[in-house]
């Protein structure tokens, strides 16, 4: 993974996952947090399964997710898919999740969005970690390059 | 149950969506869209600008799960959707094109945000994810009120006078769509542009400042012929700043200024449309963000359909019995006025300021001569638009507008030469002194 997406995926930047059940149906989420380790490449994913249970039910079924990355400010972003697993959360990922819920509030409020909208998308219920080992790893910026791969592993 | 009602709040691309779909291996895919329609009780229509892998993957399995955001508390709904079709032509394309042209155009996006198609769901379920959030209030957001828009309909429809109807539009914008200010523009026939007529809610009138078509939402509305809204202006520079930005001084730029309301948040442009002939647009601003909703719109193009019908009645034959006496009055005082007029862009100065170009301009310039020619103030409209040095641009141009326009543009000026009306059809021409018209070329100095 280029250096420059771990950074980028390091910053607060809005998370949103797909995942897919066993009929096929697709399924959306949102993650409070992420953590990437650069040797692997694998993204630690925090998310609330109180507010997305179905997200977290389709990833034990499939093992497969999808992952996308925006900046709000800029609208840069990727999408990373790839296997997953989860866990239930430790007291180091509960930090993770305060960490990125505050920094995303200080990014959206700085776009002049008020913090009680905000408050719909973080919860801190319930929080699993997702690990996602990318596959694909694709520009979604708006613009000539969205759609393009840029790498992964497999 | 579905209820898309429940998702109307969801309508104004403030915050984008999110749709995740399934590839033929299985494969989630997960992707924001920026605008979402409602079509029907039972469909929503996405726009489609660039998700490619998203289009494929409906083209093989139809279901989709859709995340959609309330632009005005923030509460999320879980929406079950099946494709059913893409078009890419036709009116709710047309509308999503013009709609996501001007937020585009906000964010500076003109170019990679041009709409391919729009994809049609049909939906099957929604739901709200659970929330840690404060409970909002109980929906508060105004909506309009049919009786008093019935009341506004009838006072335009009604009018006497084309400028109380407009009044009468302006009355409405503030009092049903509860817009703090709002403003009138006529079609500059045969330009594509616009001239601003009366306003309400502005620190400066604003009469005669132009709009080329095309250009903020303003002239955006005329020339796709849709209503454009933008919900959440917030920090994004204003899309009409371009023309608002001007600094040069009237006399030497011989532009007039568009007002604009300080810390306005919402706007909305509605193209004054009656057949299909455009003659103008309205257009509301609000300091409240997603201050206009599809409620608010659909109210508006109501108001816009009555005063543009108006507004072409204009063109009816103004009843026989018009000519009726005139005299002349003869100025109070013996102070001179000067005034100016530049020929190459009809431009007209007025003791050294600078009044109106164009075809009013020339309207001005025939109304003084005429006076001085045959010593008469009053005016019909018909000897107007049928004297031949104003090559005003065909019958049909909305002449009766033009003098409103004119009119405002001289009282805002507190300028010494006046129109007043008197009675449907026929104007006076108020003079505090005696004029002196000098016709200048484009090679003599502006002042």
């Amino acid at each position: 993974m280029p250096p420059s997406l771990v950074r980028f995926l390091s910053r607060p930047v809005m998370i949103i996952l797909g995942s897919v059940d066993a009929t096929a149906r697709p399924e959306i989420a949102r993650a409070v947090g992420a953590s990437v380790d650069p040797q692997t490449g694998v993204i630690e994913l925090v998310v609330s399964r109180w507010q997305w249970p179905a997200t977290i039910a389709n990833i034990g079924a499939s093992g497969r997710i999808a992952a996308t990355f925006s900046r709000p400010a800029d609208y840069e972003t990727y999408q990373i898919k790839g296997r997953a697993t989860w866990r239930e959360a430790g007291a180091a990922d509960h930090e993770i999740a305060r960490a990125y819920c505050r920094d995303m509030l200080a990014a959206l409020m700085e776009l002049g969005m008020a913090p009680g909208l905000i408050a719909h998308w973080q919860s801190d219920r319930d929080l699993v970690v997702i690990s996602l080992t990318p596959d694909q790893v694709f520009i979604q910026t708006p613009g000539p390059m969205a759609g393009q791969r840029i790498g992964g592993t497999a | 149950m579905t209820d898309p009602s429940r998702l109307d709040a969801c309508f104004e691309g403030v915050i984008p969506s999110v749709i995740a779909t399934t590839g033929p291996d299985g494969e989630p895919n997960i992707s924001y869209l920026s605008h979402v329609t409602r079509v029907d009780d039972d469909h929503i229509a996405l726009s489609n600008q660039f998700f490619g892998k998203t289009a494929a993957n409906l083209r093989g399995n139809p279901c989709a799960t859709i995340l959609m955001v309330d632009g005005r508390t923030g509460a999320q709904f879980r929406v079950e959707a099946l494709f059913v079709r893409s078009e890419t032509q036709g009116p709710l394309f047309a509308h999503m094109d013009a709609q996501l042209t001007a937020s585009s155009a906000q964010l500076g996006m003109s170019n990679t945000m041009k709409l391919k198609g729009i994809d049609i769901f049909r939906i099957l379920s929604i739901s709200a994810p659970p929330t840690q959030a404060p409970v909002a209030p109980a929906d508060t957001a105004p909506v309009p009120s049919l009786p008093a828009l019935a009341a506004a309909v009838t006072a335009i429809d009604t009018a006497s006078e084309i400028s109380t109807a407009c009044e009468a539009l302006l009355d409405a914008s503030l009092a049903v769509l509860d817009a703090d200010a709002a403003m009138i523009l006529m079609c500059d026939h045969p330009r594509d542009a616009l001239i601003a007529v009366l306003s309400r809610g502005y620190d400066a009138g604003g009469a005669g400042a132009e709009v080329p078509f095309g250009v903020g939402v303003i002239g955006l509305a005329a020339s796709t012929r849709q209503v454009i809204r933008i919900g959440d202006i917030g920090r994004v520079r204003r899309l009409n700043a371009a023309i608002d930005a001007q600094t040069e001084p009237e006399a030497r730029s011989r532009r007039i200024p568009l007002p604009g309301l300080g810390g306005a948040l919402s706007h909305m442009a509605v193209p004054l449309i009656t057949g299909q002939n455009l003659v103008g647009v309205m257009f509301v601003e609000s300091r409240s963000r997603l201050a206009f909703g599809i409620q608010h719109e659909a109210a508006a193009a109501i108001l816009a359909r009555a005063l543009a019908t108006a507004m072409r009645g204009d063109d009816l034959p103004v009843p026989a019995a018009v000519p009726g006496p005139t005299r002349s009055r003869p100025p109070l005082t013996d102070r001179v006025i000067r005034v100016r007029h530049y020929t190459y862009d009809d431009s007209v100065f007025i003791d050294d300021a600078y009044v109106i170009k164009g075809v009013a301009g020339r309207i001005l310039v025939f109304l003084i001569e005429t006076c001085l020619e045959q010593s008469r103030d009053a005016f019909t409209n018909r000897e107007i638009r049928l004297a031949s040095s104003l090559r005003l641009p065909g019958y049909r141009d909305n002449l009766e507008t033009r003098l409103i326009l004119l009119r405002r543009r001289l009282e805002e000026r507190a300028a010494p030469i006046r129109l007043e009306p008197i009675g449907r059809g026929r104007i006076r021409l108020v003079l505090e002194g005696r004029p002196e018209l000098i016709t200048a070329g484009p090679g003599e100095d502006t002042i």
